[in-house]
């Protein structure tokens, strides 16, 4: 009996062994082959960065993981190898996981090379010294990407600047905030209408009120949580949080309370009147049903959309009924529209130049960006007669195999290719959009907010608490504007603003 | 005869509040199980409803055919709750047996050792950094098994303070008069009259195995390693960050991998079901323990 | 020496826990440090700098808000569940009927058994603003207006206490029965046979021999004030910001700050506050039961 309980116990130990031991094992196969490989290259140099060693670096992407993605990665590693002797791994964190896996990865020190950096994280990402500052990086290094953004304006690829620290190269894009409101054709030709009667936002009184005549089951304007109507209209530049912004598209450098300023009362004002009149869901505050989900389920005629010049061929496809998509502002180019998402490099980073080179790499591979974003051509995509990517026959969005489709979080996706239901000329539409829209006066200016991390979470709770309710008319903005306002001010926000515009002085003084 | 009618009437009030109880209890469930089998247009329209007014068994549709992930996230909460279960009944046994023996040396020591676990905990990112840096664990079954979930401190003390009470000094002193070893006392005298309390604790480490969430969510971001919870966990949480505001722009993309709200109420309502088929087999067990456990405890 | 021999199989047997408890509770307790540094991520928690003062990272808004959500929340627990739990449980036990009985049984610890994630879908169904079965059937049928709940502060205490209620009664309600079981049946036919009434019986002789099981549960609850269910407290109102008032404890804190706003020292901070509070409380908790009952005492 005794010699079976020690065996049981030796075999738990091994077990222990094994689990310590495998890593280790699995580690050493791979450095010895990585030896191998790199003395077969000999010593070379890319871009001044000496690559005669093999790097293995970690890329973490938001989506989700694809069955042939172990697959894939094996071409994106040939291309690799061939040019810049590195072999990459991704991380896919799908987009819930990702606010909690990705502090957890940077801060536990796990090797991760690349990493997608949102503008409102990247103060934090700054003071705890999560991602390296790039600013010599680009200088020395930068070839691919000063090439990436010439077309559109060199400033674009400092946006993702804080004071003299760079947390990231923003991915290459067209300017954001041609916000729109997108309708259902027929339900507005049905009320009499055409889409030259729509000019601006005023104009949808009378079009709401005959078409909620004919469609009294349905909300005119479907909103969901985390609607924020700021930007939907788009025309302020929110300095990063809105905690303090530059009105009418950036025009002077003078930072103001947004929450206080007449556009957004008369914002919420308006929504509050839509709502009462039963326009705008009581729902709209909470319900995380996507707009497109209510169009075809016959629910709701129109709904606001921050897309690009193919705005209107992408909601026709997702609402399964031909869709207008009336632009309500002008295009504007801010820091924080811009510089949205960017790739910066983590701190436990074990070859911060390598990194970089990779990064640098994507930005002018499109190769590279099709691999990951769509695939192997003829497996997982083929390109059409219209030059569009499709699925190959007997492949859908069920049942294929790799189908990230997330160039918006891609290095330089203009280098790709385009999927079907887009406008195949889309790439330029957006380069030239760019070029057109209007600059806000602080365009290259982020803040550092470290100072005020206290005043910061006050405020975004306080948003968190009113801002949905007011912006979707769930609420009387009489009665609760005033409330928020005074509670904002309680939190700190004149002291953010202050800060925010002391340093907005001192950038443009620089300047 | 005033009594029996007395009692008639406390009898019926008994039942009465003890129906509406019950239906208090169960209703949730019903509901849970009607809007996954409400057509999903009638969902969004009418809302969810006990009576929905159109049927549809798309969202179980949905799940069979598109079911590879959620069949295999089952088998993996299945073989990580047994496997768990097994370890944790075996490890705190031995540990509490050791610990219920009155002349052990240092007994004091240990019993505090244990005890103190349940006081102070280091928080998440020293036990990250050391079972990801040190143990390699992140992205192996074993980050769904071993962290936190495997031995309870609580769980020890419980089975110490059962073993100590139930088996009497003289039968270890015979068993050891008979020549039987420490191992043979174990098994054969210790396992079979801590039964009751084993099961108890095999019953709630297994319960903690199937309803834990945060082991996957934290160690694990490769979908094969992730159980039932995580994915539905993950439903919920891509919804949130969808209307969070905080990704909604980029992200609308997305959308069109996401289940349907229907389908996600199918995931839950599958999710649940092994409990329910079990349940009314344990729930002896599950009432005898939690009544031992507390009295002792 | 002979000692050793005979108590060495015993230790072999105890080690794998003994080194378990090592590795997943003792190591990463050195973590704590964290609340009295200054983290950052390149020098890691233990090199990073102290912090200045050395209380920094425990004064913070939110310290006041998040105690007291705990503490009330738990009174409020402790309270309706035990009340409830003990008028369910003398019930359940008086009901004749053998099936009857069972299926009450199984009915209030069901619930018990479920996940988190499972109940916040259940919640989701009924309070959902618009699709919610309390709002578009319940409300309406009643004449009321629809309440938007996930942005109403003031509802979640109910809710909350009505959930964890729906969960977890069933722990406490069966802990009371089986209490109820073991009192003397000849004591109750003595009382019928006196002629007293089924009230009275309840307030002489069920009650009274139900105190014990009611101060072990009390004390337990008692001692764990300043925790709460994580699960309940951030996955039911479903991290919803606009509740955050009366919806933040210290553990979702813990976890915001953490994962959220990336500040390991303030997470840390609320953690180890927790430990200390919780550590005077089974002192003094333990001290109060020791003198009543010396065996029923932890150590």
């Amino acid at each position: 009996m005794r010699k079976k309980i020690f065996s049981l116990m030796l075999a738990g130990i091994l077990g222990i062994g094994m689990l310590t031991g495998c890593g280790d094992s699995a580690k050493k196969e791979n450095a010895g082959g990585t030896k191998g490989s790199a003395q077969a290259e000999g010593a070379r140099e890319v871009n001044g960065i000496d690559i005669s060693d093999t790097y293995e670096a970690t890329m973490v992407l938001i989506g989700s993981q694809q069955a042939d993605q172990a697959l894939v990665m094996e071409r994106v590693n040939e291309i690799l190898m061939r040019d810049i002797n590195t072999k990459m791994d991704i991380v896919m964190l799908s987009m819930g996981d990702f606010t909690t896996q990705l502090p957890l990865m940077l801060q536990g020190g796990d090797k991760v090379d690349l990493v997608p950096v949102i503008n409102s994280f990247a103060g934090t990402f700054i003071n705890n010294k999560m991602v390296l500052n790039l600013s010599d990086y680009v200088e020395q290094y930068g070839v691919n990407m000063k090439q990436a953004f010439s077309g559109m304006g060199e400033e674009l690829l400092y946006t993702g600047c804080i004071n003299d620290f760079m947390f990231g190269i923003p991915v290459v894009k067209g300017a954001s905030g041609v916000s729109s409101i997108c309708m259902r054709a027929d339900w507005l030709a049905e009320a009499g209408f055409g889409r030259e009667d729509i000019k601006g936002i005023e104009d949808m009184d009378a079009v709401y009120e005959k078409v909620y005549r004919n469609h009294p089951e349905t909300v005119m304007l479907w909103m969901t949580k985390g609607t924020q109507a700021d930007s939907r209209y788009e025309v302020t530049d929110p300095l990063t949080d809105y905690n303090g912004v530059l009105l009418n598209y950036g025009e002077k450098p003078e930072v103001v309370n947004y929450f206080a300023s007449d556009a957004y009362r008369e914002l919420v004002t308006r929504h509050y009147g839509w709502a009462q009149k039963g326009w705008i869901s009581k729902d709209a505050a909470t319900t995380t049903d996507q707009a497109s989900t209510a169009v075809q389920a016959g629910r709701t005629f129109s709904f606001y959309t921050p897309d690009g010049p193919d705005a209107e061929a992408v909601n026709s496809t997702s609402c399964g009924t031909e869709m207008y998509c009336i632009p309500i502002t002008e295009g504007q180019l801010t820091t924080t529209g811009y510089c949205w998402n960017s790739w910066g490099i983590a701190q436990s980073s074990e070859n911060p130049e390598r990194a970089f080179l990779l990064l640098d790499y994507l930005y002018n591979s499109g190769e590279v960006t099709d691999l990951i974003n769509f695939g192997i051509e003829g497996t997982h995509y083929i390109v059409g007669e219209d030059g569009l990517y499709h699925y190959p026959e007997g492949v859908n969005v069920t049942n294929s195999s790799y189908t990230f489709n997330q160039g918006w979080e891609l290095p330089n996706q203009f280098l790709g290719g385009i999927w079907e239901g887009n406008d195949p000329d889309l790439w330029n539409k957006n380069i030239e959009a760019t070029k057109s829209a209007k600059r806000s006066c602080a365009l290259g200016f982020a803040y550092d907010s470290s100072a005020l991390s206290t005043e910061i979470a006050a405020l975004s709770n306080i948003k968190n608490q009113y801002m949905d309710s007011l912006n979707t008319g769930a609420v009387d903005p009489e009665t609760e504007l005033p409330r928020f306002l005074e509670d904002l001010e309680n939190a700190g926000m004149q002291s953010v603003i202050d800060a925010k515009q002391a340093q907005l002085d001192a950038w443009y003084a620089a300047k | 005869m005033l009594k029996t009618k007395e009692n008639r009437r406390y009898q019926l009030l008994c039942n009465c509040v003890l129906t509406v109880m019950t239906l208090f209890m169960i209703f949730p469930f019903v509901l849970l199980f009607m809007s996954s089998v409400t057509e999903e247009n009638t969902l969004i329209m009418n809302g969810y409803s006990l009576f929905p007014q159109k049927f549809s068994l798309g969202a179980y549709q949905y799940i069979f055919q598109n079911g590879q992930k959620i069949f295999h996230a089952y088998g993996v909460t299945i073989f990580v709750t047994a496997a768990g279960t097994c370890i944790n009944v075996l490890m705190s046994s031995m540990l509490a047996f050791g610990l219920s023996r009155k002349n052990l040396p240092f007994r004091r020591i240990l019993t505090f050792y244990v005890f103190f676990t349940m006081l102070f905990n280091g928080g998440l990112v020293p036990s990250y950094i050391m079972y990801t840096g040190t143990f390699h664990i992140k992205n192996t079954i074993f980050a769904m098994l071993v962290p936190n979930l495997l031995m309870s401190g609580v769980n020890v003390l419980l089975v110490r303070t059962y073993f100590a009470n139930s088996i009497p000094d003289a039968l270890y002193e015979a068993a050891e008069i008979d020549g039987a070893g420490q191992a043979r006392i174990y098994f054969q005298i210790a396992l079979p009259l801590g039964k009751p309390i084993l099961v108890t604790t095999g019953l709630f480490a297994a319960l903690g195995y199937w309803n834990d969430w945060t082991n996957g969510l934290y160690y694990v971001n490769q979908e094969r390693y992730w159980g039932i919870q995580n994915l539905l966990n993950k439903m919920i949480s891509d919804v949130q960050a969808l209307t969070s505001g905080l990704m909604s722009k980029q992200m609308a993309g997305m959308l069109s991998t996401m289940p349907s709200v229907s389908v996600r109420m199918a995931i839950a309502f599958v999710a649940m079901l092994p409990v329910l088929a079990v349940y009314p087999f344990l729930q002896k067990y599950f009432a005898e323990g939690i009544a031992m456990g507390a009295v002792k405890g | 020496m002979a000692k050793l021999k005979y108590w060495a199989p015993v230790f072999m047997m105890m080690l794998p826990g003994l080194i378990y408890l090592f590795i997943n509770n003792y190591i990463p307790m050195g973590g704590l440090i964290a609340a009295f540094k200054q983290v950052n991520f390149a020098d890691g928690i233990y090199g990073s700098p102290w912090a200045d003062p050395w209380y920094k990272n425990f004064t913070t808004k939110d310290a006041f808000v998040i105690t007291r959500n705990t503490i009330l929340y738990n009174f409020a627990f402790i309270l309706v569940n035990n009340i409830f739990g003990i008028i369910i449980a003398i019930f359940i036990s008086d009901v004749r009927s053998k099936a009857a009985k069972k299926i009450y049984q199984s009915a209030v610890l069901f619930p018990f058994l479920m996940s988190m994630v499972i109940v916040s879908y259940i919640v989701f169904a009924l309070l959902s603003n618009e699709n919610g079965m309390l709002n578009k059937s319940i409300l309406p049928m009643l004449g009321m207006e629809p309440v938007s709940w996930y942005i109403t502060p003031e509802v979640w205490p109910v809710i909350l206490v009505v959930v964890n209620f729906w969960k977890g009664v069933g722990y406490g309600c069966l802990i009371y029965i089986a209490a109820i079981a073991g009192i003397d049946k000849a004591t109750y036919e003595a009382a019928q046979i006196d002629g007293a009434s089924r009230f009275q019986i309840i307030r002489n002789i069920t009650l009274p021999s139900l105190v014990p099981s009611i101060i072990t549960l009390v004390m337990l609850s008692v001692s764990k004030i300043f925790f709460s269910d994580f699960g309940l407290f951030y996955q039911v109102p479903q991290n919803s910001g606009a509740v955050f008032s009366t919806t933040n404890t210290i553990d979702t804190y813990v976890y915001r700050a953490l994962l959220e706003q990336n500040n390991p020292s303030m997470s840390a901070a609320a953690g180890f506050y927790q430990s200390v509070v919780w550590f005077a409380l089974v002192l003094a908790v333990n001290a109060l039961v020791r003198r009543f009952s010396r065996e029923n005492a932890l150590f």
